[in-house]
């Protein structure tokens, strides 16, 4: 209950002072048309037992169709069995449908879907098609910019299915999951802009949750986070995800999330 | 017939308003971080006609100046914004006039574009003057209500005039 509180607390504080190019999560708007970003995103998660690190590699493409279109392309790479082997892949694609612009304010709203494909062993009832099950996501997003604060929500539907060629699903797990995201963030420098070569800071916060379809189980997870945006093209986020509260078996909760992303505009 | 003096009268007025355009100061809305603001500045950039582009990221604005001598097209540079992924919250338009006669709720050409001034007195255009483009897309669609009030005509709503294509609405 005094963690929920915390979090009640730190949200409301960066609601009265954002940013929405999230660590964790997509906002609902999309990258400029034409436009390619080529981002890494490495994990250094603290494994519940055994106290080992996990490490992800992730290496994504992001593509701006259009103004309304953009498409993802992922890699999935672990040193789970030691070595840092290929795991799988994924497709992301997001559709902005909805978008009320003022000056210095949006709101808009997009939907999402992701196919991805995963070889490693299952190994906990989570279901993350990000890195650790084959299957799909599809999910709803919704972004409020209001000058300097962002604030976005997405609700998600994931589902599992088997890790091939060698690992089936397991029967006694359930194979669904709803997700629910919340983030705020906030543009916290420069204090005034002069040019695109200044550094931008943006602070963070997270709420990730889980609950399991067939049987109710859930987790929350919380993570805040600083973005560096240099010359208004390149990224450099620093995350801590930490579990809140969870009842189903989780492998890697607690950890460190990089993330280095270059976008380079207008290439066709 | 109608149709006829309604060309006699822009071929005429061709050669009265032998007016040029010096630049175009647009204001884009949905953004705050110079990320954002980057992504406009280099989609602009892009357009052939478009020589420098200055920027003032703190109120999401941009002053355009173009190339001499090219075909300026403002549809392109609202296409622009929109591509970036925003939307164009004013866009004005600053031309010098050599003794253009305007009235309101009535067309003039202007170059090779077609304007149809909105809301304005009976005046004669002399010198620099600022104009603002009040199109859908260009403005906030409230205020793209509020002038479709000063207007019967049909082609506030298209953008476009049987004959003669794009006519651009303008105000002072």
């Amino acid at each position: 209950m005094k963690k929920i509180i915390t979090v009640g607390m730190l949200i409301i504080a960066f609601q009265t002072s954002a940013q929405e190019l999230f660590v964790l999560t997509e906002p609902a708007s999309n990258m400029p048309a034409k436009t390619l970003g080529i981002r890494t995103m490495h994990s250094f998660m603290q494994q519940t037992v055994g106290g080992g690190i996990n490490y992800h590699l992730m290496p994504e493409a992001m593509w701006g169709i259009n103004k309304n279109w953009m498409v993802h392309l992922q890699g999935f790479f672990s040193n789970r069995n030691n070595a840092l082997i290929t795991e799988g892949g994924s497709v992301y694609a997001k559709y902005r449908f909805l978008s009320i612009d003022e000056v210095h304010s949006h709101f808009r709203m997009a939907a999402y879907g992701r196919l991805s494909k995963n070889n490693a062993d299952i190994h906990q009832e989570e279901i993350e098609t990000m890195g650790h099950n084959s299957g799909y996501e599809l999910g709803m997003i919704a972004t409020q910019l209001l000058n300097k604060v962002a604030i976005s929500g997405s609700v998600s539907y994931e589902r599992a299915g088997d890790n091939k060629p060698d690992y089936k699903f397991p029967v006694t797990q359930s194979n669904s999951a709803f997700n629910y995201t919340l983030s705020v963030g906030k543009l916290i420098l420069p204090k005034e802009y002069k040019s695109y070569k200044q550094v931008n800071l943006n602070l963070m916060l997270e709420l990730l949750g889980q609950r399991l379809n067939g049987n109710g189980k859930s987790y929350l997870d919380i993570a805040p986070a600083a973005q560096l945006i240099i010359n208004s093209q390149a990224r450099i986020d620093l995350a801590y995800r930490k579990q809140l509260y969870s009842n189903m078996q989780r492998t890697a909760t607690d950890g460190f999330i990089l993330k280095l992303e270059y976008t380079f505009f207008n290439l066709f | 017939m109608k149709k006829f003096i309604l060309l006699s009268s822009f071929v005429i007025l061709s050669f009265i308003g032998q007016s040029q355009i010096k630049s175009v100061k647009l204001q884009a809305s949905g953004l705050t971080c110079s990320m954002c603001s980057n992504a406009i500045f280099k989609s602009l950039k892009t357009l052939d006609f478009v020589a420098e582009v200055k920027s003032d990221i703190q109120n999401s604005s941009f002053i355009i100046g173009f190339v001499p001598n090219s075909k300026i097209d403002f549809d392109a540079l609202e296409k622009k914004v929109s591509a970036a992924g925003f939307s164009v919250a004013d866009f004005k338009v600053t031309l010098i006039f050599n003794n253009l006669a305007v009235k309101n709720d009535a067309h003039v050409k202007i170059g090779n574009d077609y304007f149809h001034f909105i809301n304005v007195p009976n005046q004669v255009l002399q010198g620099e003057k600022t104009v603002q483009i009040i199109d859908k897309k260009f403005l906030s669609s409230k205020q793209f209500a509020k002038y479709n009030s000063y207007t019967k005509m049909e082609c506030y709503k298209t953008g476009t005039m049987e004959g003669i294509g794009r006519i651009f609405h303008v105000t002072i």
